[in-house]
């Protein structure tokens, strides 16, 4: 049902001609939540432009393909169960941006649509829309497609040549991520200090958007500055990996540059919708999610383990929210 | 050193269009209603329709402890005295005088000559007697806070000029003009709960109040001025205590269990105004502003004035009027109309333009968590909301929403525009009156 005198604006005009009576607060901040969305599309740009320069024109079809079929998706579901449309929140673009970034910049477009599909349909619209989805969808879509089509997936990781791989076109030269030369052992023995380069700027064999660490952590100051995110989970998250990776006896610089653990940390734990509110839930929240992407690197099948994990500890949060006892103005201070 | 505080809380734009006009006194008006009391139950009216009155002369009284008789702030005719619906929705039995425009004083009205020799009782009485409510809009019975419970010591009076609503600037020009007044009336509370130390809070936004202030209360042992940050709600009663004295008030408790007693400086001016002349509470100051008023100013005028007068004393309303809100934009009242008389309590009448005045359409929660971040007593505000708009009152009781002031800092930030407060208050009603079963 739309609202009564809903405008295109999304501002709600009730009173009919006299002064308009609602309670208190008669304020409002200008913060909504659509332009908290925009402004984590925005901050996920430095990586997404990192992406198609170094991958090509593949990438940068499956960008478009991804956000394009993620709004498309969202309309026509919504269209057909009868749905409020709610494409205009700028939650579909993102999670279709999301999805495109953390898929292999020259899969098969028709993957990225179809874990767009994957996102928004059972990863979200099937809990109840936004707010009420208890996985982060852009990765339920890329775990949906990584596990669909696993072939596919891994002829999607191509050489990060920049300008060469423009002058190649739609012809594309295979690659392997520096996460799978470890899982396999071709790399590891000697040190691994020579990928801290290419892995810091994004010359690097990896999913769309998570290969440059500098453009992702851009992107990342900007949230925090613009007061979308704090650092508590991504900061408690690169620690606890990065300590495992020690205990270990790996590279933890290797480890923390390495594959989608920049771009989960600040773009994909940090999501509102499915990481705990309280802040002690969200350090162990945290912590769970540095001891899974650990463990799943180490012992896993798969090179990768930062989807998983944080799919994992969505599962997680509500368990998590029970527990720590709620301090109350003027009760503990009293009391000692 | 960092500037004191309280934890949590918003710095919604400040809108204090008011703070630099010049006072306005208002004309007495052609025609006042005074609402009595807080709760006109049990009143009896000592003037009724026909009587002559003058200036200060009692029209109501009633002996309950938490009552306090209405005085006229006129001299005329009683033309009416019956319930009146007030703007905010209650009844309330209101006393209509028009005015012949004299302003004859009453007899009897005269300053207290002998201050150092009263007892705190004569003090709390003549408090009583001069009708004496907060005047920061809570309405609570002045004499009823300063007189405390058997064995009750206190050691310190916090004197509120954390005015912190946006738009309001009464409370910041009464310290900058009658500074020497609230600094007195601060010293009489001293007096009558018998402490010797007093701290007046203002906001750092008030430069010129501080500096008037200080130089006031240098003529006076043991007042001390404190500067506070500028945060909304720092003039929340258990918010000032803990920015001053870092003491946290209990969940239901009252302040005198941390041994502090806390009053606005409104209220402190015009106790020093009936003991220095005589005059009970009959005026006050009420901000006139919003960006829907043609000359926002802070008006001084009678209780029991129409609100449309003020306003037109500031120039009318300019351009489409879309709210207007008797007593700030945080937690004011907006009223259906501006046919309403001001009470003790009415800090201000803001007006909205109609842009600003529409709301947004709510979208769901998406757990983002600033509610929780800004809540001045630590409350989840989103959790209670979940609870209350579900009817489970039992489980937003259990997240203490009784403990909510209703400051609305959680429905401010909301990016989702959800009614969070507006909920939340709905479930502490239900709390309380489940306790009072």
């Amino acid at each position: 049902m739309p609202w009564p005198g809903a405008r295109s604006d999304g501002v709600m005009d009730m009173s009919e001609k006299g002064l308009i009576i609602t309670a208190a607060p008669h304020l409002r901040d200008r913060v909504a939540t659509p332009r908290i969305m925009q402004v984590v599309f925005i901050a996920l740009m430095p990586a997404a432009l990192c992406g198609v320069y170094f991958f090509g024109p593949w990438a940068a079809i499956n960008l478009v393909v991804g956000v394009a079929s993620a709004v498309l998706w969202e309309y026509a579901i919504q269209k057909i169960w009868k749905f409020d449309i709610t494409i205009s929140d700028g939650s579909a673009a993102l999670t279709g941006l999301l999805v495109a970034l953390t898929l292999p910049p020259a899969v098969e477009p028709w993957v990225t649509a179809l874990a767009c599909l994957i996102a928004i349909g059972p990863g979200k619209i099937v809990f109840g829309g936004l707010g009420y989805n208890i996985f982060n969808p852009a990765l339920i879509g890329r775990t949906f497609a990584a596990l669909s089509w696993p072939s596919v997936l891994s002829a999607g990781y191509v050489a990060a040549d920049g300008i060469t791989a423009w002058k190649r076109g739609f012809d594309v030269v295979a690659s392997a991520t520096p996460l799978g030369l470890l899982k396999t052992g071709e790399i590891g023995a000697t040190s691994l200090s020579r990928f801290y380069g290419p892995l810091f700027f994004g010359n690097v064999g990896g999913s769309l958007g998570e290969t440059s660490a500098i453009a992702l952590l851009i992107g990342a100051l900007f949230l925090l500055f613009a007061g979308i995110i704090t650092l508590r989970i991504p900061l408690v998250y690169l620690l606890t990996t990065a300590g495992l990776a020690m205990l270990f006896n790996q590279d933890p610089i290797f480890h923390l540059l390495s594959g989608g653990l920049i771009l989960g940390a600040f773009f994909m734990a940090t999501d509102y919708v499915t990481s705990p509110i309280k802040p002690a839930g969200q350090i162990v929240y945290a912590v769970g999610l540095g001891i899974f992407t650990f463990m799943i690197r180490m012992f896993g099948s798969y090179p990768e383990g930062v989807a998983f994990s944080i799919l994992l500890m969505n599962c997680f949060v509500p368990l998590i929210e029970r527990f720590g006892a709620q301090k109350r103005f003027g009760e503990v201070r009293n009391r000692a | 050193m960092a500037v004191r505080t309280f934890v949590g809380g918003i710095h919604p734009a400040q809108c204090k269009y008011a703070c630099d006009a010049g006072t306005v006194t208002a004309p007495v008006p052609a025609r006042v209603t005074v609402p009595v009391g807080p709760s006109w139950v049990g009143y009896k009216v000592l003037a009724p329709k026909g009587t002559e009155v003058k200036v200060g002369q009692k029209l109501a009284d009633n002996e309950g402890f938490m009552c306090v008789p209405t005085h006229s702030p006129v001299s005329g005719k009683v033309v009416d005295a019956k319930p009146y619906r007030a703007h905010t929705g209650l009844e309330f039995l209101g006393i209509t005088i028009e005015s012949d425009g004299k302003q004859e004083l009453c007899e009897g009205i005269a300053p207290v000559e002998d201050l150092d020799s009263m007892t705190p009782e004569e003090i709390r009485n003549v408090i009583r007697e001069a009708g004496m409510l907060g005047m920061g809009g809570a309405e609570f019975p002045t004499h009823v806070k300063l007189s405390l419970p058997q064995g009750v010591k206190v050691d310190t009076v916090v004197v509120n000029g954390g005015e912190c609503e946006p738009y309001l600037t009464s409370d910041h020009r009464m310290m900058t003009e009658k500074a020497d007044k609230v600094v007195h009336g601060t010293y009489i509370v001293m007096r009558s709960v018998g402490v010797k130390r007093a701290i007046i809070g203002v906001e750092d936004n008030k430069p010129d109040a501080i500096a008037a202030l200080t130089a006031a209360a240098g003529k006076y042992q043991g007042i001390e001025v404190m500067p506070l940050k500028s945060s909304y709600p720092q003039g929340y009663e258990k918010a000032i205590i803990k920015a001053t004295l870092g003491r946290e008030v209990p969940p239901g408790a009252l302040p005198f269990s941390v041994g502090v007693v806390v009053v606005n400086v409104g209220t402190a001016a015009a106790i020093s105004d009936r003991f220095t002349t005589g005059l009970p509470l009959i005026k006050r100051y009420v901000t006139v502003s919003g960006e829907a008023v043609s000359r926002p100013a802070t008006v001084e005028a009678y209780i029991g004035t129409y609100a449309s007068e003020l306003v037109e004393l500031c120039g009318g309303v300019k351009g489409e009027l879309g709210k207007a809100i008797f007593g700030g934009p945080m937690m004011g009242v907006a009223v259906p109309s501006l046919d309403f008389p001001i009470t003790k309590g009415t800090s201000g009448i803001v007006l909205l333009g109609r842009q600003q005045a529409l709301f947004w359409k709510e979208m769901p929660c998406i757990r983002c968590g600033r509610c929780n971040e800004v809540c001045p007593m630590f409350l989840q505000p989103s959790e209670i909301h979940k609870y209350a708009l579900a009817e489970d009152m039992a489980r937003a009781e259990k997240l203490f929403a009784a403990d909510c002031m209703e400051c609305g800092c959680c429905s401010y930030v909301c990016p989702s525009k959800r009614p969070l407060v507006q909920s939340i208050k709905l479930a502490k009603q239900y709390a309380l009156a489940r306790r009072k079963k």
